[in-house]
């Protein structure tokens, strides 16, 4: 268990700067998740808490020790790489005590602490076989186990769960959570993928070109997003994005000419970015005063939802619509169809269409 | 199948049997040779009685050293092929897995292509020169430090290949995982580019033992290698084309063995890089 601070990081190649000065606290025992897309940073900022890349400026603190110069092997630090870099001559157990071994551990205790490992990860019938010889999955442990062994202050995860199937990377989720607390130590989770972020982040760092966009728990992130890039970025499908004048009218507030429904508080007129998510949207069969009328494009089923992708004369529109409920609608929309969507007002975030800055109501 | 992939195929075929045609033939008459005598090799005789006697002069008349030769080709081949191999291996992972400034890498791999790309025969002139000021013309240490100049660029390229194509995870894990430099080259890169140390001995030894140029001008009779004792033959007055081809014969055999062990490496070494 272990504090990790990042102080003033800087980092840049060449003339490229991948990550402005950056200021970051983890608490002990913590779970975060640094979010972002391709090109955020988020893997090198990681590299850079391992220790693998040097930073131009800055300092980073381990429980309050300076290791900003200090070997990878020396942070007391284990990482899961993407690819698992598994040592292809290496058998099973091999690879899991290599570092214990480099470190001169006796050799009771690497014993022990292997096979805890190997049966933690039910991966004991496995131990004789070389990498080439598992499936993805299983050498996806073999490189968790491989971090476990050392028994480290602070997990690093760089998109561990990216190269397994669906259905597996749902369930290894869970698993890397439940261990995580089981294990106590502080993990920082790499990944692209918001629904891993949002599933088994204590707290999550959304990134964009090297610049913390938000720090918060995944509620935080989801429903007081700070920005426009937060909203958009977290959100499957995407939130609404629409832009147009909201004007608070004689009572009954409108946007881009449309009737809003009660819940808004508008104040003046101005010119926003107005999001909503498509679980905020409404649809009806029949008109009504605020309810704006949607042209269904597309439709989408999932299962457990279903999406109407369409028009409004405010801009395109995605909808959830429940498909058990609202007398069976789903099933019966077709593209093409004219239907009428309301937007639940207490729902709406506001933005500033120039700084992308969320906007206090009204 | 169409007119034109027929067509294809014949040309394709073609091009294929005619190379192999123009490698094997020659060498077949030549090695068919090593069992006529004299007087049908210069007739032209094909089909001839065969005899040892080739084989007998080469080895055991008083004139011609053959066993000593094929074992000077064998030591110069074996410790300059041991040196490349070695230091080719290091510096591949050196200039391909390590910290080297940008400009130092590019000045050695520049400096060895340059090296790679110019004839042996520029060299061997001032090397003969050099040899014979440090008054070490006619040793072994000559030809075989002469031959380890010469091979080292082709070993580095292989060599740095193989060690590129190791993915570079493995070794932010190494280093993860606390091991030093030497450790990671020893423990990581080394077992991991032991197929491509095979290719590129096999290689690096074949040219080695086919070399010519180099050893004629750099061995005196006591350190001779094999293609140059071959080549003494041919003298003024007599060419012995018997001894000739039986020493040839000879002297293919240590290649192809090399050849037929290590060939599922030397494909894989020559492809290396090549497919991700």
């Amino acid at each position: 268990m272990a504090t990790v601070t990042i102080e003033g990081v800087r980092k840049s190649y060449g003339r490229t700067e991948i990550i402005p000065p950056i200021d970051l606290e983890i608490a002990s025992g913590e779970f975060i998740a640094l979010v972002g897309p391709s090109g955020s940073g988020k893997s090198t900022l990681l590299r850079v808490i391992a220790g693998l890349e040097e930073i131009d400026a800055g300092r980073i603190l381990l429980d309050g020790k300076d290791i900003t110069r200090a070997e990878p092997s020396e942070r007391d630090m284990a990482m899961v790489f993407q690819s698992y870099a598994l040592y292809p001559h290496m058998t099973v157990a091999e690879n899991m005590v290599f570092a214990l071994r480099m470190r001169g551990a006796d050799p009771a205790e690497i014993d022990r602490r292997l096979t805890a490992a190997l049966r933690m990860l039910g991966m004991t019938d496995y131990a004789n076989r070389k990498p080439g010889q598992l499936s993805g999955g299983q050498r996806q442990r073999v490189a968790m186990g491989r971090a476990i062994v050392r028994q480290p202050q602070v997990f690093l995860f760089d998109e561990p769960l990216s190269n397994l199937d669906a259905k597996l990377r749902a369930a290894t989720r869970l698993e890397l959570r439940a261990l995580h607390d089981q294990l106590g130590a502080t993990s920082i989770f790499v990944t692209h993928d918001q629904i891993e972020a949002m599933t088994m982040a204590d707290r999550i760092v959304l990134l964009d070109r090297g610049r913390i966009q938000q720090i918060g728990t995944p509620q935080q992130i989801y429903r007081e997003p700070r920005n426009r890039f937060v909203a958009s970025f977290i959100g499957s499908p995407e939130i609404n994005m629409l832009r147009g004048v909201l004007s608070p009218g004689a009572g009954h507030p409108s946007f881009a000419g449309l009737p809003l429904p009660d819940g808004l508080r508008v104040t003046a007129e101005r010119k926003v970015d107005l999001g909503v998510r498509p679980e905020h949207v409404s649809v009806w069969t029949e008109p009504a005063p605020d309810r704006w009328p949607f042209e269904v494009e597309a439709v989408e089923f999932t299962g457990h939802d279903a999406f109407l992708l369409g028009k409004t004369p405010a801009g395109r529109i995605t909808a959830r619509v429940d498909p058990d409920s609202e007398n069976g609608l789903a099933d019966r929309v077709t593209a093409g169809q004219r239907l009428h969507v309301q937007v639940q007002a207490r729902h709406v975030l506001l933005f500033d269409p120039e700084t992308g800055l969320r906007l206090p109501d009204g | 199948m169409t007119p034109r992939r027929i067509a294809g195929r014949v040309a394709a075929n073609a091009v294929v049997w005619g190379y192999a045609a123009l490698i094997v033939l020659p060498t077949l008459w030549v090695l068919s040779n090593a069992f006529k005598y004299k007087i049908d090799i210069i007739t032209g005789t094909t089909i001839s009685p065969i005899t040892w006697s080739n084989f007998e002069q080469l080895l055991f008349s008083r004139q011609s050293h053959f066993l000593w030769n094929l074992f000077n080709s064998a030591l110069v081949a074996v410790i300059s092929t041991a040196i490349v191999i070695v230091t080719a291996t290091m510096a591949a992972f050196t200039l391909g897995r390590l910290k080297v400034p940008g400009w130092l890498r590019w000045l050695i791999l520049g400096w060895a292509l340059l090296f790679q790309m110019l004839p042996t025969l520029t060299f061997v002139g001032s090397w003969y020169v050099m040899w014979q000021a440090v008054g070490l013309h006619g040793t072994y240490v000559a030809v075989i430090l002469t031959h380890v100049v010469h091979n080292l660029p082709m070993g580095l390229f292989l060599m740095l290949s193989f060690m590129s194509a190791l993915p570079h995870e493995l070794f932010q894990a190494a280093r993860m995982d606390g091991c030093s430099n030497g450790q990671m080259f020893w423990r990581v890169a080394f077992p991991l580019v032991r197929g491509g140390m095979v290719a590129a001995t096999a290689l690096i030894f074949i040219f080695s033992w086919s070399d010519f140029a180099i050893a004629l001008a750099l061995t005196s009779p006591r350190t001779m290698t094999a293609p140059v004792a071959i080549s003494t033959f041919a003298q003024e007055y007599d060419i012995r084309y018997g001894e000739m081809a039986a020493g040839t014969l000879l002297s293919i055999v240590p290649a192809l063995v090399l050849i037929l062990v290590g060939q599922r490496f030397i494909v894989r070494g020559l492809l290396a890089g090549a497919v991700k």
